[in-house]
């Protein structure tokens, strides 16, 4: 007497979602613990101390006057270089290592693994100015001691402003990767439309008035650049939103939809 | 009754090596038929035609009047950004692709494979420029038939062949960092932050102390061809050019060959 075994089902309808915390912490460790990402950060991190080292060094020599705030600035100027990069690799080495079909078989709502990156990315962020921050702090008090003098000034708003670019400079990365799914690829177009770009810009605003206009509008540096000199007018607000729409939106949507739909292989 | 076997063994003593001129042929070949490598080409010849498509709706918007070297210099600006690439991607491709594993079984003295990769940028290097001519003649005759005024040619012999030669210095630069570190993003971030972050602080530091702008012709790389590119190189210049290519080409190249003729492929 035989009776067909029952099929095997793997009931998981009682099984709670995977917590959106415990994603976030996921994703902040795979940022840290691969020997990528711990590449990034630790050279981040020693180029910041060699420059401010090299900063320190000349404004003694020369005997310049210089503020904590100059400190955080040249810290945080070399940790905007490398930042992004940790952003495009948060997304791409899903792709690039494969680790994409295990992270989207365990949680298969796909955005809420992108979401959980961004913000990961996000508290990187801080965790560099934070470090910016500190090491300024050291500086400043070297500076004291070797100088005599000591000048703790420190522009606020000018540090809600770098709070700000540094975290657009994060997630402009995070929209390119998104946008291009491949390391190499996100790296080049990046650097590309951060460094060489605003000198295309500069160059076609000298030459025709007509683009003079419009460029303000377009030029996603420039218009973060103003957030240096907070409090900005309506209009500088204004150039800001539009051109984080075209650089910044746009290609995060456009990115977002490809995650959705790209096959994990 | 049973008798041992003998060995196998694959005699391959009277076969001759892979010829070098094959070497090349295949180092070509893997740079133009990997998508990313196809796909870089493409973008390359894309955006020099955008660049100069946008350069002639300019010059002809404004009334101005552009020569046959400023067209060349439009279309200088995309293949002096992105031919470098190709050169970081040409050897660390083998890594990230774990091509080479096959590539080194086949050759195993793997300085000819090298050595067959950097032949292969040069030509490279040539064929951009000639595509970089043709596109720059056609925006000058373009810009002629438009706008009626006279063509200005004027002789770009001296010009053509600085481009080439910083075409393959900025190459080789890539290829060089590619080898050191072995590693795709690794390789082009630090190229990028080289060129285009370091004049920075370079020029900081030059303003600030004058016995650093006296230094900085000899340690600062990108410097030292600004006027191999503007075609007024002289004496001194070659020595600027010589000294810092050494730190930033001989140096990163000399070790990065070293790693890969040590390194394990797996």
């Amino acid at each position: 007497m035989t009776t067909a075994a029952a099929p095997a089902t793997f009931d998981v309808s009682g099984t709670p979602g995977i917590p959106f915390a415990r994603l976030f912490v996921v994703e902040l460790r795979k940022a840290v613990d691969t020997r990528a990402g711990r590449w990034l950060l630790g050279i981040t991190a020693g180029l910041a101390l060699v420059a401010e080292a090299i900063f320190l060094w000349v404004v003694v020599a020369q005997d310049q006057d210089a503020s904590y705030g100059d400190f955080v600035a040249a810290a945080a100027f070399v940790c905007s270089i490398l930042l992004p990069v940790l952003g495009i690799m948060l997304v791409t080495s899903e792709w690039s290592q494969r680790t994409a079909m295990t992270t989207f078989s365990l949680e298969p709502r796909r955005m809420r693994i992108v979401l959980a990156k961004a913000l990961a990315g996000v508290a990187l962020t801080f965790f560099v100015i934070a470090f910016a921050l500190v090491v300024g702090l050291v500086c400043n008090l070297l500076y004291g001691a070797l100088h005599g003098s000591i000048d703790w000034t420190f522009g606020f708003l000018g540090f809600l402003g770098f709070l700000i670019t540094q975290t657009f400079a994060m997630l402009g990365g995070f929209a390119l990767a998104c946008l291009l799914l491949n390391t190499s690829a996100a790296i080049v177009v990046f650097f590309v439309y951060k460094w060489v770009l605003p000198g295309l810009f500069a160059l076609g605003a000298a030459l025709m008035s007509w683009f003079d206009k419009i460029v303000d509008w377009l030029d996603f540096q420039s218009a973060q650049n103003e957030l240096f000199d907070l409090p900005m007018s309506g209009q500088q607000w204004g150039h800001l939103a539009v051109s984080a729409v075209i650089w910044l939106v746009v290609p995060l949507l456009i990115g977002l939809w490809r995650i959705r739909r790209a096959e994990v292989k | 009754m049973t008798t041992a076997a003998a060995p196998m063994r694959l005699d391959v003593s009277s076969t001759a090596r892979v010829p070098f001129g094959r070497l090349i042929n295949v180092e070509l070949r893997k740079l133009a038929d990997t998508r990313a490598g196809g796909w870089l080409l493409i973008s390359i010849v894309a955006l020099t035609l955008l660049v100069l498509i946008i350069q002639l709706a300019v010059v002809l918007g404004n009334d101005l009047h552009p020569k046959f070297v400023d067209f060349l210099q439009g279309m200088n600006t995309p293949m002096a950004i992105l031919l470098p690439v190709l050169g970081v991607l040409s050897i660390t491709s083998e890594w990230s692709q774990r091509t080479a594993m096959v590539t080194f079984a086949l050759e195993p003295s793997r300085m000819r494979v090298v050595m067959a990769k950097l032949v292969s940028l040069v030509i490279v290097s040539v064929l951009a420029l000639v595509v970089g001519l043709v596109l720059g003649s056609v925006a000058n005759v373009l810009y002629g038939s438009f706008s009626g005024n006279d063509l200005v040619w004027g002789s770009v012999g001296k010009l053509v062949l600085t481009y080439f030669v910083a075409y393959i210095l900025s190459m080789a630069s890539g290829f060089a960092l590619g080898a050191l570190f072995l590693n795709s993003p690794a390789g082009i971030v630090v190229y990028f932050a080289y060129s285009f972050v370091l004049p920075i602080p370079f020029a900081i530091g030059a303003a600030l102390m004058g016995w650093f702008d006296s230094l900085r012709p000899w340690i600062d790389f990108n410097f030292a061809q600004s006027p191999l590119i503007d075609g007024t190189i002289q004496g001194s210049d070659w020595a600027h050019l010589f000294t810092s290519g050494l730190i930033w080409l001989g140096l990163p190249l000399v070790i990065g060959l070293w790693r890969i003729s040590r390194s394990e492929v797996k």
